[in-house]
């Protein structure tokens, strides 16, 4: 029986199990040098104590079937949390010898640093199911609900997943830009930010009311059913579209141009079950990249790319239903409120064009002559590598969208531009002796 | 062919025309640059040599994919170390990437401090005029205790001489390890044709005894 003495033998047995199965680990018990992976390590020894923490304040032999019954259903979610805890050991391991280039670990490192704060634990890994992920405090479901339990560590973890057959992909990479955007939102609450403006506007909650009566009435479900599931999607949509704004503020259109070849061969105006519809955020990536000032440059590098992504921009307002598409015009009319929310998160540290256009142009005429960008002088800016990395690419692989997938191509571009991100950021970093 | 001192080589790497300039980059500290010879640091990258079932390598009939799936890249970020215990042996590369013009050549020769620790850096030694790419090291352990390798640590001189009467490369010179930036495996896969004609020859002049 659910809660008896020999349910608790069984599980308390096996929570001991789990946790000396981790704890034995070398993976686990071995500290790593610097700081990278520490505070996921650290969060897997605050999952063991709070479970330890459970075990030890369980309910005595007097208490109700009722507190017996939830401890015992405590004690299985433990279980289940520790046993997914196993798949951090592998993460930890990462951290010592990552499998993703070091150039791009070093600019996604930057990039968090910006978006998400300096207290960040970046871990970049290769995902089994060949899928991008960003996952923040992984085993916070125990932690933060075990009463009278204290976490030791304060550093987020944040564990982000790549396909391993795109590990070398580096102009790819400014993806990571939007991944890492899902922790920034959930740090620093981004989506409540944008949708507590939406709902101070009367515009904005005039039309929900008309949509949500208009749809009662088409279909009959309930006010409170719709207005839930229209609030679900727009806060989902409202999440995405933040976080490829965030990537635009600090890639600008190293991010653009992975991000078209990346999203358009998988949909094109559809719907996604989380995510709006590619052209939606075609059109509001320009919008965004305009007003920061990309436009001239990306017109000067890339013109037929430019006019075929204007093209998909325009089908943004094509027919859709009623639903959706009152998401969509509502989120086109408040395209400041995602864009200023955005650049309040970088404020000083999102991309300007005026500084990065004349170092991505030292990059990629180095690149030209197969010398490695690291910068003649001073080192340049990893970022102006990246984007120096694309200017190239489109250069040697044409100004149309099959060019940009064969940049994914070219190894040597690649290897040189995550190379030289590399060794500008140990430049950048390095103090000579006196 | 003449060696480049430290003036020379200062004037040759702070050359403004990037078609004449040594690119030695990045260069961490400017007393990398010897009164003779300029030293290079060890990079993150390396190529173990993977434990598998098959009994050996034969470069004339092995293929390049089978010669590289027997090598394990690992990377060592900076601050951490990888350890090379005797008799092994690993490739590694520059953390410097060159670029030499037309009529400069070098010549890689380790570092005594090194040497006296039983750490072979034997490599490549002849880098052509007109590299591009970081340098391959082959590093052994020839001494009888484990060996702490850093990136960043210096490693290994470069020796630079300036040609007389520069040519152009032939064409199998150009591609071969064309901008590496990481330890390059052996490409002798690459010159099977060789191969065949020593086996041709081979052939052919034990026949004549039969």
């Amino acid at each position: 029986m659910v809660g008896d003495a020999l349910d608790f033998q069984l599980l308390l047995a096996s929570a001991r199990h789990e946790i000396a199965t981790l704890l034995d680990d070398p993976r686990l018990s071995t500290g790593l040098p610097g700081k990278r992976g520490g505070a996921l390590r650290d969060h897997v020894l605050d999952l063991i104590a709070a479970v330890e923490h459970r075990m030890a304040h369980g309910p005595g032999g007097g208490a109700s079937q009722r507190a017996r019954s939830a401890f015992a259903r405590s004690m299985r979610q433990s279980i289940g949390v520790l046993q997914g805890a196993h798949a951090a050991l592998p993460w930890l391991e990462a951290t010592r010898r990552p499998s993703v280039n070091l150039g791009s670990l070093y600019v996604t490192e930057e990039w968090a640093r910006i978006l998400v704060g300096t207290d960040v634990d970046l871990v970049v890994v290769p995902d089994p199911e060949f899928m991008y992920a960003t996952t923040s405090w992984p085993f916070s479901a125990v932690i933060n609900e075990t009463p009278g339990f204290t976490a030791r560590n304060t550093r987020r973890p944040v564990v982000l997943n790549y396909p391993l057959s795109d590990a070398d992909r580096v102009l790819l990479h400014p993806i990571f830009a939007h991944e890492l955007g899902h922790a920034s939102v959930d740090e620093h609450h981004l989506v409540d930010a944008v949708a507590t403006e939406l709902d101070n506007d009367p515009a904005f909650t005039t039309a929900l009311e008309d949509t949500v009566n208009a749809m009662v009435a088409g279909t009959g479900l309930a006010q409170t059913q719709i207005s839930g599931m229209l609030r679900g999607l727009l806060l989902d949509w409202i999440e995405e579209l933040l976080c490829d704004h965030l990537a635009i503020e600090i890639a600008g259109p190293a991010f653009m141009w992975p991000f078209a070849l990346f999203v358009l061969p998988h949909g094109y105006g559809e719907v996604g079950r989380e995510h709006p519809p590619n052209t939606l955020r075609v059109r509001l990536a320009l919008e965004h990249l305009a007003r920061r000032g990309w436009r001239p440059y990306m017109d000067r590098i890339a013109p037929e790319i430019m006019v075929w992504l204007d093209g998909i921009a325009g089908d943004a307002t094509g027919a859709l239903d009623r639903l959706f598409a009152f998401l969509r015009d509502q989120l086109l009319a408040h395209a400041n409120v995602l864009q200023d929310t955005a650049s309040r998160r970088t404020g000083a540290d999102a991309l300007d064009p005026a500084a990065m256009e004349p170092a991505a142009d030292e990059a990629a005429g180095l690149l030209e002559r197969l010398i490695l960008p690291v910068g003649l002088g001073n080192p340049l800016d990893s970022r102006a590598i990246l984007l120096g990395g694309w200017q190239r690419a489109i250069a040697e692989h044409g100004d149309h969208p099959a060019g940009l997938v064969e940049a994914l191509t070219d190894r040597r571009l690649q290897e040189l531009v995550g190379k030289a991100i590399e060794l500008s950021t140990v430049a950048s970093a390095w103090k000579p002796a006196k | 062919m003449t060696v480049l001192g430290r003036e020379d080589l200062e004037h040759a790497i702070d050359d403004d025309d990037l078609d004449r300039r040594l690119v030695i980059t990045p260069l961490l500290d400017r007393t990398q640059i010897g009164r003779g010879a300029v030293d290079l640091r060890l990079g993150t990258e390396f190529l173990l040599l993977r434990r598998t079932q098959r009994p050996g390598l034969h470069p004339g009939k092995d293929s390049q994919q089978e010669v590289d799936d027997m090598q394990e890249r690992v990377v060592v970020p900076f601050g951490d170390e990888l350890w090379l215990h005797p008799r092994h042996f690993v490739l590694a590369a520059t953390l410097e990437y060159l670029a030499l013009p037309d009529d400069m050549a070098a010549y890689v020769v380790g570092r005594s401090s090194w040497g006296r620790l039983g750490l072979i850096v034997a490599t490549a030694v002849f880098v052509h005029p007109g590299f591009r790419g970081c340098l391959t090291l082959e590093l052994v352990n020839e001494g009888d205790s484990p060996i702490a390798l850093s990136p960043g640590i210096r490693i290994a001189q470069l020796a630079i001489h300036r040609l007389e009467n520069p040519a152009p490369p032939h064409e199998d010179e150009e591609e071969k390890y064309l901008a590496p930036v990481r330890p390059q495996p052996s490409r002798l896969a690459s010159e099977r044709e060789n191969f065949k004609r020593l086996e041709a020859l081979g052939e052919k002049l034990s026949s004549r005894l039969g």
